[in-house]
């Protein structure tokens, strides 16, 4: 452990730490486009994602439900630029105010599985004994189920829907992350800047909030971006399955399913608008997410610049 | 203990001090019975070789023994009239760092790699002096100062991995000497370090001590830093404490065969140079498994019938000076264990 760090001075002078990129938010971008030219790549379309869900009302044509009989299955056109629906909706719009979905339940359920995960993970990590044994059995027990066969089962009791949705894979996420963000917090533990600072008299709280959770943060946001393409694939496929989110809204998913099965081969642009859209969310945030795991692990940052 | 009427100046006084580990394997005695005392403004250094139970000692003393499967079982520890196996953690969180402070071996790792250096020096102002803000920056720049690092007022703005390994334990030290503790634990503070750094680090440990009167525990396996910066020495051999002096006692005259044995296997400017370096025969006791009697008797070529029978306690040997020893300390009289 110690050679580790005593080798890479060099490299750790050259690659900003990844605190400080909080600060110098540019530097980060241009470290990124540098060395990660991919994720670069997916960090622009994550940007351009979120910005087209923030101002979908500016930017798409029509209101995502505006139904107009004499243009069913219009192909594309000016007045329809990726064509239209069975009921005439402009499909354009639709996809653009699906992104909405997609962002909120990427983020809304990313951010309540890192809630949990993080306070479950630094609790019995830190603390371990019994209330460790009893908590993680319990997580144990929850990871034996395929995570999509607890998504269908809740959301056939809480019913379908935006919220339950964000709540179901949130408590799905999160629970399996606090055994990501555990493992972590015992190996930052065992390092002897713990000791240093309890030696300096600082207490159980302070200990975990300053001296150990800084150090599992890099983990805690890798994990986010691999879970947020998973959030919302899992939507997508609730929703092609029909548990997802209940029509009209414009869910990627359901778009794919409900109207693109039936009369794909009469209008192929009903298959393709929704499945390009999700292929490439799900592409960006991947790419982006490797691209800051690999600049956030220590452990990679011999390799920047090869690939 | 062993002076009547100094109790006043002792700062700190270990009585029968016992830690010991758990394990699935059985009970490791890492530390078995050991009473030393410090007094104001003294050096003592602890010596022995890696896992005699020197640092187990050291944390004990700051309660700092992994819990489980470590457990001070038997024992009391007196800082300055405080009991602090018996007070409780917050009160012992209020005297770490604060009137007892601590120097670790590792400095690459003993820096938190995600703070600053300046947050970390004001962590303990801010802990137990109240300091705040510029107060408390314009104190860490003069600790910084005081440990010989220029250019202070921009290195806190710095993190750990922009300082070398020396500038590291600079740093340490300067975090152990920023409430102006009375007693500072040096826990193998240059083993990690190379020579000259080495020295360097030791002479600012001896002269902020001096300066600020703090005493200083130095546990070592160095002999060369113990005949340099030691005002006595307690020497340790499977958990237990078995010779003590002043430096020049254990020079001058060791008594233990495991004492003479270690100064045998120091090469010394003031011997022929064609002496043949000696080495102690045979492996360290298994802290789990001790032999009956003396724990050294079976590397010991002194070794009679007595010495696996009875553990021998320690000594006189003359003012001061005790030893454990069956042979070479005879059945003088006994000062307790």
């Amino acid at each position: 452990m110690a050679d580790e760090i005593v080798l890479r001075p060099s490299v750790a002078a050259s690659v900003p730490f990844p605190l400080r990129w909080a600060r110098g938010f540019w530097a980060f971008v241009v470290t990124m486009f540098r060395y990660k030219p991919l994720g670069f790549a997916g960090f622009v379309i994550v940007v351009v994602l979120m910005f087209t869900a923030i101002f979908a009302d500016f930017i798409a044509p029509y209101e995502y439900n505006d139904t107009n009989r004499h243009d069913q299955f219009a192909p594309p056109s000016l007045k329809h630029p990726i064509g239209a629906d069975h009921l005439g909706r402009d499909l354009f719009s639709r996809i653009v105010h699906g992104s909405r979905i997609s962002v909120s339940i990427g983020f809304g359920a990313v951010a309540g599985a890192m809630c949990i995960a993080i306070s479950l993970g630094l609790l019995t990590g830190y603390y371990g004994g019994w209330l460790d044994k009893i908590i993680q059995r319990f997580v144990d027990g929850w990871m034996t189920f395929p995570g999509i066969v607890i998504a269908l089962a809740m959301v056939a009791i809480a019913g379908p829907g935006l919220w339950p949705l964000i709540i179901i894979l949130g408590l799905l996420f999160g629970i399996r992350g606090s055994r990501v963000v555990r493992g972590q917090v015992l190996a930052v533990m065992a390092r002897p800047h713990i000791e240093v600072a309890r030696s300096v008299g600082v207490s159980d709280l302070r200990l975990m909030a300053v001296h150990v959770f800084p150090n599992v943060l890099p983990l805690v946001i890798i994990l986010a971006t691999i879970e947020i393409p998973l959030a919302i694939t899992i939507e997508a496929s609730l929703s092609f399955l029909g548990f997802g989110i209940p029509p009209p809204a414009p869910s990627w998913g359901r778009m794919l399913s409900a109207e693109a099965r039936q009369h794909m081969l009469m209008a192929p642009w009903l298959g393709i608008a929704p499945g390009l859209a999700l292929s490439l969310t799900i592409f960006g945030w991947n790419m982006f997410g490797d691209a800051l795991r690999d600049l956030l692990d220590p452990a990679m940052r011999g390799s920047l610049g090869e690939r | 203990m062993t002076e009547f009427g100094e109790f006043s100046e002792h700062l700190l006084t270990v009585e029968g001090l016992k830690t010991h580990f758990f394990t699935p394997t059985g009970v490791v005695r890492a530390v078995d019975g050991i009473s030393y005392d410090v007094r104001e403004g003294e050096t003592l250094a602890i010596v022995g070789e890696s896992g005699c139970g020197k640092s187990v000692g050291a944390l004990s003393i700051m309660r700092l023994v992994a819990s489980p499967p470590g457990r001070i079982v038997d024992g009391q520890v007196n800082f300055d009239g405080i009991d602090l196996l018996a007070i409780s953690e917050q009160q012992m969180r209020t005297i770490r760092g604060n009137r007892i402070a601590m120097i670790f071996q590792e400095p690459m790792t003993s820096l938190n790699p995600v703070l600053t250096i300046g947050k970390q020096i004001t962590e303990s102002l801010e802990l137990h002096l109240k300091m705040e803000g510029a107060q408390a920056q314009q104190r860490a720049i003069e600790l910084l100062e005081m440990v010989g690092i220029p250019d202070a007022p921009s290195r806190l703005k710095q993190y750990p991995h922009q300082f070398s390994g020396g500038m590291r334990q600079r740093v340490m030290i300067a975090m152990a000497m920023s409430c102006n503790p009375r007693l500072l634990i040096a826990d193998e503070p240059t083993t990690a370090l190379d020579v000259t750094i080495q020295a360097q680090i030791l002479e600012l440990i001896k002269d902020l001590s001096a300066q600020m009167g703090t005493a200083v525990i130095i546990i070592t396996h160095n002999l060369g830093v113990v005949a340099r910066y030691a005002d006595r020495v307690n020497v340790m051999y499977a958990g237990k404490i078995i010779e003590r002096g002043t430096a020049l006692d254990i020079y001058e005259n060791p008594q233990h065969p495991y004492t003479q044995g270690l100064l045998d296997s120091v090469p010394r400017l003031d011997e022929d140079r064609k002496q043949r370096l000696e080495s102690i025969e045979g492996m360290p006791p298994d802290l789990m498994e001790l032999p009956s009697g003396c724990a050294f008797r079976p590397r010991c070529r002194f070794a009679v019938e007595r010495c696996a029978e009875e553990i021998p306690p320690l000594m006189a040997v003359g003012d001061g000076h005790t030893a454990a020893c069956w042979v070479t300390v005879g059945t003088a009289s006994e000062v307790g264990a």
